[in-house]
């Protein structure tokens, strides 16, 4: 009798344990998405997976590829025995599905449309990762969902007072573009866009201006004209990645640019483009605030492959 | 012969004057007297430069464009004896295209060399369909064939390469839309030449033209070597369509659309009609882009879906109209 007892409550015991660990999360589609467990086995189908788990410090057991490297350096070596599944827009599931995951970080709007897919594999958690609020509630919901609340509660509030400092300390009276492609018309980012949010933390106009809806979040931005750009002239060119050289640093009106005639065009690394992560993040705003601010922020330590240097630019 | 230099005359009058409101217009408006201040040099540099730097450029290349692709089409539905024909049957649109998509997503390339693997791409994409197209002589269902499928076999590899071409892919997808965007005097200096020789070569061989408009047999009693003919203007046809993709992207429909408007407008057999033909096509281009150029909004429309939009509606007309003959 007393062993049937003992068993029952220790059986009891074991479902409440059970119960108190899991969880019930929403991710950034409004949809439920349910754990028994933290998250121990995390397949990071974006650079801010990778990025996140790092810094809490674990392991994803699979990464995609972040821009032309198979991990951004600044993760150091931790990922160099982690599988990569391909990229953020096109991963191979096969190779998802043998690494056997208990949870999936995406990008929502590359991945959402294989939601079927992903689901059957593992729990899939779906992340707009486009704003500043995005990035901060992307940290919060992935911790919760690793069962590390604490230590994301706390990357997030040193970023955020660490925005603060910037802000008080960064004179402005600046103007900036961040420009992408290698193409003839350069597409320009819109205020929404997480990099381009922390320009405006920092007391900066983004020329590129604001979405008229930007909580719909899409587009990330649009093909400026060469004359509007000529018209709003930036200060300070941000050169995104490019896999070519870039056609409209050749054209004729390049070098009438104030940022071009005063030497302010500066190549960014990949992780200006997805600066989601916590760690990201902070690498972006510290090198933005010493780019537009030389003599009031020094520069932080970013790995020699992703650091921005002076853009010397194309022939004329 | 009056007539024709009338109608000449007009059409350049009316060109240069399109030209001219498309320097005014843009982001900022210029009137008149200020662009004769630029243009002396007594204008402020700002103005110099985007109007005789990104607007004029931009308007003699739609001009170009505009004045290749009805060309080409014009002898493309002379010489395949078929109105629905367009440049896009010689392979040279797809085959540029697909050289570029396969360039830029496969190896690092500098800018500068795109206009020329487009070129190359365009040209080997003729050659094959030429090549396929002759047996003994061009005919002209052949010449159909070949040309769809070797757009065909180029489209298939370029949406391949769009699959596995990551962050570029966006950037190909704008540039597959076709557009001026961009295009400074650099472009115009690589190909402009490869445009402009090979049509006015085939406006001064016009006569020759005109007589393949007529039955091979009656050609050939007029001592014309049609074989010979045929596929000289086919070459011409696929140097400046090949130049003016490098130059705008695909733009579809103005080859196709031109040369059915110019023949409501003036009869195929006269000697203006190959320049006239050039001359709509060309206005028809400036206007698209300025349209392009001037779209509310903060980005440009692609041109290739303004010239689709016009030319859309048109095909269907046609395929209406050629059903009720049929019935």
């Amino acid at each position: 009798m007393f062993r049937f007892a003992s068993a029952a409550l220790m059986g009891v015991g074991l479902l409440f344990s059970v119960l108190a660990q899991a969880l019930t999360l929403t991710d950034d589609r409004g949809e439920a998405l349910s754990l028994d467990a933290p998250a121990k086995r995390v397949a990071a189908v974006s650079n801010f997976g990778a990025d996140l788990l790092n810094s809490v410090g674990m392991t994803p057991v699979a990464v995609t590829r972040f821009g032309p490297f198979s991990h951004p350096d600044y993760l150091g070596d931790a990922l160099d025995d982690v599988p990569v599944i391909g990229t953020r827009a096109q991963v191979n599931l096969e190779l998802l599905s043998e690494v056997d995951p208990d949870l999936i970080l995406a990008i929502r709007r590359y991945t959402e449309k294989d939601v079927e897919r992903f689901s059957e594999i593992a729990p899939y958690m779906a992340l707009n990762l486009i704003t500043l609020d995005d990035s901060y509630r992307a940290v919060s919901l992935a911790g919760e969902a690793l069962g590390r609340t604490e230590q994301t509660e706390a990357l997030n509030a040193e970023f955020s007072s660490l925005l603060e400092d910037m802000q008080t300390r960064a004179p402005g009276g600046v103007s900036a573009a961040l420009l992408v492609t290698g193409a003839e018309a350069p597409f320009i980012y819109y205020d929404h866009f997480l990099t381009a949010e922390l320009l405006r933390r920092l007391n900066v106009t983004n020329v590129g201006g604001s979405l008229d809806a930007p909580e719909q979040g899409l587009p990330l931005g649009y093909r400026i004209r060469l004359e509007t750009l000529l018209e709003r002239d930036p200060d300070v060119i941000f050169l995104f990645d490019s896999n070519h050289e870039r056609a409209f640093t050749r054209n004729p009106i390049w070098p009438y640019l104030s940022a071009v005639k005063n030497g302010r065009v500066y190549e960014v690394g990949q992780h200006w483009k997805e600066a989601a992560g916590p760690k990201a993040r902070v690498m972006v705003a510290q090198e933005m605030a010493h780019l537009l601010y030389p003599d009031l922020f020094p520069m932080p330590d970013v790995p020699l492959s992703l650091r921005s240097h002076p853009y010397t630019g194309a022939e004329h | 012969m009056i007539k024709a230099v009338i109608a000449v005359g007009v059409g350049a009058f009316v060109l240069a004057s399109a030209l001219f409101i498309s320097l005014m217009l843009g982001d900022a408006l210029f009137t008149p007297g200020q662009i004769w201040s630029a243009a002396s040099g007594d204008g402020d540099r700002l103005s110099q430069i985007v109007l005789f730097e990104l607007r004029l450029p931009r308007s003699i290349m739609a001009l170009l464009v505009g004045a290749a692709l009805a060309t080409a089409g014009g002898i493309m539905q002379g010489v395949a004896r078929n109105p629905l024909a367009s440049p896009d049957l010689t392979g040279v649109v797809a085959g540029a295209a697909c050289a570029i998509v396969v360039v830029i997503s496969v190896v690092q390339v500098d800018t500068r060399w795109l206009p020329l693997v487009g070129f190359g791409g365009g040209l080997a994409a003729g050659v094959a369909t030429f090549t396929l197209a002759w047996k003994g002589q061009i005919q002209p269902l052949r010449l159909v064939l070949a040309g769809v499928a070797i757009s065909t076999v180029c489209v298939s590899l370029m949406s391949a390469m769009l699959l596995f071409s990551g962050a570029e892919a966006s950037e190909l997808f704008f540039w597959l839309a076709g557009g001026l965007a961009g295009r400074g005097w650099e472009l115009l200096d690589q190909l402009g030449i490869w445009i402009l020789v090979p049509m006015l070569v085939t406006f001064l061989l016009s006569s020759r033209f005109r007589v393949l408009l007529l039955d091979d047999a009656v050609a050939q009693t007029l001592g014309v070597s049609v074989n010979r003919w045929k596929l000289f203007f086919l070459m011409m046809t696929a140097l400046m369509t090949t130049a003016a993709v490098v130059v705008a992207g695909p733009v579809g429909f103005v080859g196709l659309v031109v040369p059915h408007i110019t023949r409501r407008l003036f009869d195929e057999q006269r000697a203006s009609w190959l320049p006239m033909n050039a001359l709509i096509g060309a206005l028809l281009l400036l206007l698209a882009d300025l349209l392009a150029r001037l779209t509310p909004g903060v980005q440009e429309v692609p041109l290739g879906v303004l010239t689709a939009l016009l030319g859309g509606p048109w095909l269907l007309w046609i395929v209406s109209r050629t059903s009720r003959v049929l019935a």
